[in-house]
């Protein structure tokens, strides 16, 4: 068994969550088999994977969301090598969703955020790099582009009193911008019941209560994890004002390096087992709904006329609900309740 | 002052004399001998005693990046017949067998790789220097942009191998590998950092110029290096 954080709050927390376990083992599986294919590169591009597999959350009917990372000069060439990565990845796993399959280039991700050009999709696209993905290839190419993010985002928000130290080490603007994603996607959500009616309303409505919302929380405690659980080291990061962004982005690099689980299970394993139970519990069973084909279907197929009176979407609401609660008791709790009031609201 | 100087293959490509006679009347203090390529290894290793190093305060020389004839053992001993206050820079790829190396551990100098190669950031080098623990390191600050151009992968590497820094490469590093005349980019990014660089540690040039442009990319990196004034504008 690896020694990781999840599988320490396991035995923390007795519990067996078996279905975040196997999925985070099929997903280490379909990582291992993507790496062994020797699949074509390119010395500037990186094969990047997002969504479940991203996230270490692989169920039994996920497709496989990715992209082909390109960080350099303009090449004819990163086309033919996109159709041959397509052809490559076919009948692996279910087909990529529409954001998904094709070339993502660093520019706009780096230079575009915030602003007119910063594009629901860029910035969609920005937050899972940051949140959920994995290179398949070409690690350094990954991480030369989260770094470059991570820089812009903490360079960006100096302000006069960042000509001395800050006085908390919450990289604000990079904050701001995972709250502004957390509410387009609420947003989004809604959008897309009016213009889509109730197509797949169902699996949107509960990942949206789970899977989402676990991505605006680990992108909550990446932001206030310096300030949490490593104020301690404030001195080696400010002594030299030049280097601090590089080494703010270092330390953040690091966090987006694990799973949304694994932020959550470092920070739950710091508090009562009980709270972690309150979180992982409801979450485990949402990805058991998952797992299960005929369950995925139904919600998949669910009419919202008939929500009211469907037992599995009952269900799924109170699972939701359930995590809410988890996730709202953490939060609560200090030091996080008070970093919440000052740079979570306004 | 710090010394500076370039690489002999920067300036004359398999030719050891002529690349230190290139840089001789520009004021240079360092210089590096460079053996990048295993069949330089013979002709350098015979042309020394005709050069005159008198005026270099640091001289290193760069092993070959990768063997191809020799066995590691035979590259070692080649490596040994530098003079011995030489440092010696050595790729981490050409490091198969670390009780080899043993011999000339003191004397060897860890080069940081560009993005193609093992041994790019602080974490890949890491078994390098557990195995060497007295070997020095290479700062390549071109190879370091290249991984990373906000320049945390190069800071890092300070960090963690900072007390064994024995001297610096300075370029830019294209797309395609080769070390070129330094742009704005790199000489800002490098200026970045330039700070963290003791004063007594030398800079070597690897970026490929004529013998006409010597002065001029000595100059950009001396202001690259040991002046702020990139820094200013912004």
């Amino acid at each position: 068994m690896q020694d990781t954080p999840f599988e320490r709050l396991k035995l923390h927390c007795s519990a067996d969550w078996r279905f975040i376990t196997s999925a985070r083992a099929r997903t280490a599986e379909l990582l291992s088999r993507l790496r062994a294919l020797n699949l074509p590169q390119n010395q500037n591009t990186s094969l990047v994977i997002f969504g479940s597999a991203g996230r270490y959350e692989l169920t039994a009917d996920s497709d496989l969301d990715w992209s082909l990372l390109v960080d350099g000069p303009a090449d004819p060439a990163h086309v033919e090598l996109l159709h041959r990565l397509k052809q490559a990845l076919h009948g692996i796993a279910a087909e990529p969703g529409p954001t998904f399959g094709g070339l993502t280039s660093s520019y706009e991700l780096v230079h575009y955020i915030g602003g007119v050009r910063d594009t629901n999709l860029n910035l969609t696209i920005r937050m899972l790099l940051l949140l959920e993905s994995r290179s398949v290839n070409n690690d350094i190419v990954h991480e030369r582009v989260i770094r470059a993010i991570l820089n812009r985002y903490i360079t960006s928000s100096t302000s006069v009193a960042w000509h001395e130290a800050p006085v908390e080490i919450i990289p604000r603007f990079l904050l701001n911008d995972f709250v502004r994603y957390w509410r387009t996607i609420t947003v989004d959500y809604a959008a897309k019941r009016w213009e889509q009616s109730d197509k797949k309303w169902g699996i949107r409505n509960a990942k949206l209560r789970l899977s989402r919302k676990l991505l605006f929380v680990t992108g909550l405690l990446m932001c206030f994890k310096f300030e949490a659980e490593h104020s301690d080291e404030r001195d080696a990061f400010v002594s030299d004002m030049a280097t601090f962004p590089q080494k703010l982005a270092g330390f953040l690099l690091k966090e987006t390096k694990k799973s949304p689980i694994g932020v959550l299970s470092e920070t739950l394993l710091l508090r009562e087992a009980d709270l972690a139970r309150r979180i992982l519990d409801p979450y485990d069973a949402f990805l058991a709904v998952l797992d299960d084909s005929d369950q995925r279907r139904e919600l998949e197929t669910l009419r919202f006329e008939e929500a009211a009176n469907n037992e599995l979407f009952a269900r799924v609401r109170k699972i939701g609900r359930d995590f809410q609660a988890g996730v709202s008791a953490l939060f609560s709790l200090s030091p996080f309740d008070g970093l919440i009031a000052e740079y979570g609201v306004f | 002052m710090r010394a500076y100087g370039f690489s002999t293959g920067a300036l004359a490509k398999g030719d050891v004399q002529r690349g230190v006679a290139c840089q001789a009347d520009h004021g240079v203090t360092a210089v590096e001998v460079s053996a990048l390529r295993e069949f330089e290894l013979e002709p350098t290793l015979t042309a020394l005693p005709g050069i005159d190093f008198s005026a270099f305060s640091y001289v290193s020389v760069h092993a070959p990046s990768r063997r191809q004839q020799l066995s590691e053992e035979e590259l070692v001993a080649r490596l040994e017949e530098f003079p011995d206050h030489w440092s010696i820079v050595v790729h981490p790829n050409t490091i198969e067998d670390y009780d080899v190396w043993a011999a000339i551990e003191d004397r060897i100098c860890i080069e940081n790789m560009d993005q193609r190669k093992y041994g790019r950031t602080a974490d890949e080098l890491d078994s390098v220097f557990a195995n060497l623990k007295r070997a020095g390191f290479c700062l390549d600050l071109g190879h370091a942009h290249q991984v990373d151009p906000t320049m945390g992968v190069a800071i890092e590497l300070l960090e963690r191998y900072g007390d064994a820094l024995r001297h610096v490469h300075i370029s830019e590093v294209n797309s395609h590998g080769q070390h070129v005349p330094m742009s704005f980019a790199s000489q800002y990014a490098f200026s970045s950092i330039a700070h963290l660089l003791p004063s007594d540690v030398p800079v070597i040039i690897e970026s490929v110029v004529g013998a006409s442009a010597v002065a001029s990319e000595l100059a950009t990196t001396r202001a690259a290096v040991d002046s702020a004034s990139l820094r200013k504008v912004s």
